[in-house]
């Protein structure tokens, strides 16, 4: 569960990212945040997009300190410990690791 | 003595006030001449610049002269006339679309509860995740004027350099310098690694995410099929491109549509997108140019304008298939309520499970029986 972060959520779904590629939302390089959208009533894990194509969709709300542990707990519940680092591990790594703002000091 | 004036700039600055004196605007072409002469008959509902759509639809047609010299050469026409097809192809191709909207089961419950759409910034609730929606925020001012009259922060406001008296964990105030650039705040103690992307939220006063928050454009998009297909084959199934943001197709009422909304002919969030109105859309908001995201495709081989004529057949980024409009969007401003919706188009075949249709199915029964004048058709196909 190591660098990811849920941050939004929505009914029964939420949107996780890579923890270090939060200082960029919203700002120049917005379009690199790259997120992953997991549906707990579907046990679905999308594939990685944009997080600003989900905001711009759907009214997406913050999760709070308290609801993310929760969620990535149920995440461990829900998946399996292979599921989660090749679905979303790995693709929110690989996209952070390409990131223009990959390595900056925040 | 001032600078010599060259014949070029001379003939420019006539002709420039030649058209002030006789207060009439300079246009690209006779196309959007043509275009812009019932112009103050638009109105559009929502907080919504008009002036803002204007500007960008005469800067963006200025900007891409060579790309409609391109064109022109692609067709074997001439600018005027190439611009000219490229309207009518445009006009053609919303006239016969349709209006829609996508939507999760989840979301679709909340908007039968309280009868309208929200968007994210209504979901802001923390004064941190206030930075987080200022992308689009910024998109949205250029776009539509939203908040236009927001100021950013002057430079000035600060001078170069700024400090900050702190205090430590046993009340000793210290110093803190932030260098400032452009706006942005910098502790100097920090290095810099970008200086436009550190404290972007910065730039603006809370006030321009916050106010008008619930008069945020709702976005969807147009389809000229049925069921408001949107996909590489223009039909459900497959499930449309946008279904993971919502596989609930909601149509809106046409005239409704026509009221608030602005379209384009690609994703908002890529670079050089142009809006206009749904009522009058204008060529520039069909990407034709190699540096908008998509246009390099659109520009490969003569005879496209012929051969793309479906609005609900798009790639959404897939670059091989030359003969697709990248993507379909409109901006529903002023909100957008179940009293503009038309009809709600349900089916397994657009990824809801089983389980979720018959929960859509007696939602939207109980929400008709509550409301007996509701027009809402609901369709499952």
């Amino acid at each position: 569960m190591k660098n990811i972060t849920p941050i939004k959520q929505l009914g029964n779904s939420v949107l996780v990212v890579h923890s270090k590629s939060i200082p960029y939302i919203g700002k120049k390089h917005a379009l690199e945040v790259k997120c992953i959208k997991i549906d707990f009533d579907l046990s679905s894990v999308d594939s990685l997009i944009e997080l600003e194509k989900h905001l711009k969709f759907n009214p997406w709300e913050d999760v709070s300190d308290d609801e993310s542990s929760s969620i990535l707990r149920r995440m461990q519940e829900s998946f399996s410990e292979k599921d989660i680092s090749e679905k979303i591990a790995k693709p929110l790594s690989e996209s952070y690791s390409t990131s223009s703002f990959e390595g900056l000091d925040q | 003595m001032g600078e010599k004036t060259s014949p070029e700039s001379f003939n420019r600055i006539k002709n420039e006030s030649k058209a002030e004196l006789s207060n009439e605007e300079s246009y690209e072409s006779k196309t959007s001449r043509e275009y812009f002469e019932d112009w103050e008959k638009i109105a559009l509902e929502g907080v919504v610049d008009l002036g803002v759509i204007k500007k960008s639809i005469k800067q963006a047609e200025k900007e891409r002269k060579s790309y409609y010299e391109r064109l022109a050469k692609e067709t074997g026409t001439s600018v005027e006339s190439a611009k000219r097809q490229l309207q009518e192809k445009v006009d053609g191709l919303v006239e016969r679309s349709e209006f829609f909207v996508c939507v999760e089961p989840c979301v679709l419950e909340k908007i039968l509860e309280e009868g309208r759409w929200k968007n994210s910034y209504e979901g802001v609730k923390s004064p941190g995740s206030r930075n987080e929606p200022y992308y689009r925020a910024v998109k949205e001012k250029e776009m539509f004027g939203f908040n236009g009259e927001i100021e950013m922060y002057p430079e000035e406001e600060y001078g170069d350099d700024y400090e900050e008296v702190w205090e430590d964990e046993e009340g000793e105030e210290y110093p803190v310098l932030y260098h400032v650039y452009d706006g942005f705040m910098i502790r100097a103690d920090e290095s810099p690694p970008e200086k436009d992307n550190l404290y972007y939220a910065h730039k603006y006063p809370d006030a321009f995410i916050d106010k008008n928050a619930d008069q945020r454009p709702i976005y969807g998009y147009f389809s000229d099929e049925e069921h408001g297909a949107i996909n590489s084959v223009g039909t459900i199934p497959p499930p449309t491109s946008v279904a993971h943001y919502g596989r609930i197709n909601v149509k809106v009422r046409k005239e409704r549509a026509l009221d608030k909304a602005t379209l384009s002919f690609s994703d908002t969030l890529d670079r050089d997108s142009i809006c206009s109105p749904a009522r009058k859309p204008h060529f520039t908001s069909f990407p034709i140019s190699a540096s908008e995201v998509f246009g390099e495709i659109c520009l490969k081989g003569s005879g496209f304008l012929d051969r793309i004529d479906k609005t609900s057949v798009t790639n959404m980024g897939d670059e091989e298939d030359n003969d697709c409009i990248p993507y379909t969007e409109v901006q529903y401003h002023g909100q957008l309520t179940l009293g503009d919706v038309e009809s709600i188009y349900i089916s397994a075949n657009n990824g809801l499970t089983l389980e979720e249709v018959k929960k859509v199915k007696e939602e939207i029964a109980a929400y008709n029986e509550k409301h007996p004048k509701s027009a809402i058709t609901l369709i499952e196909h």
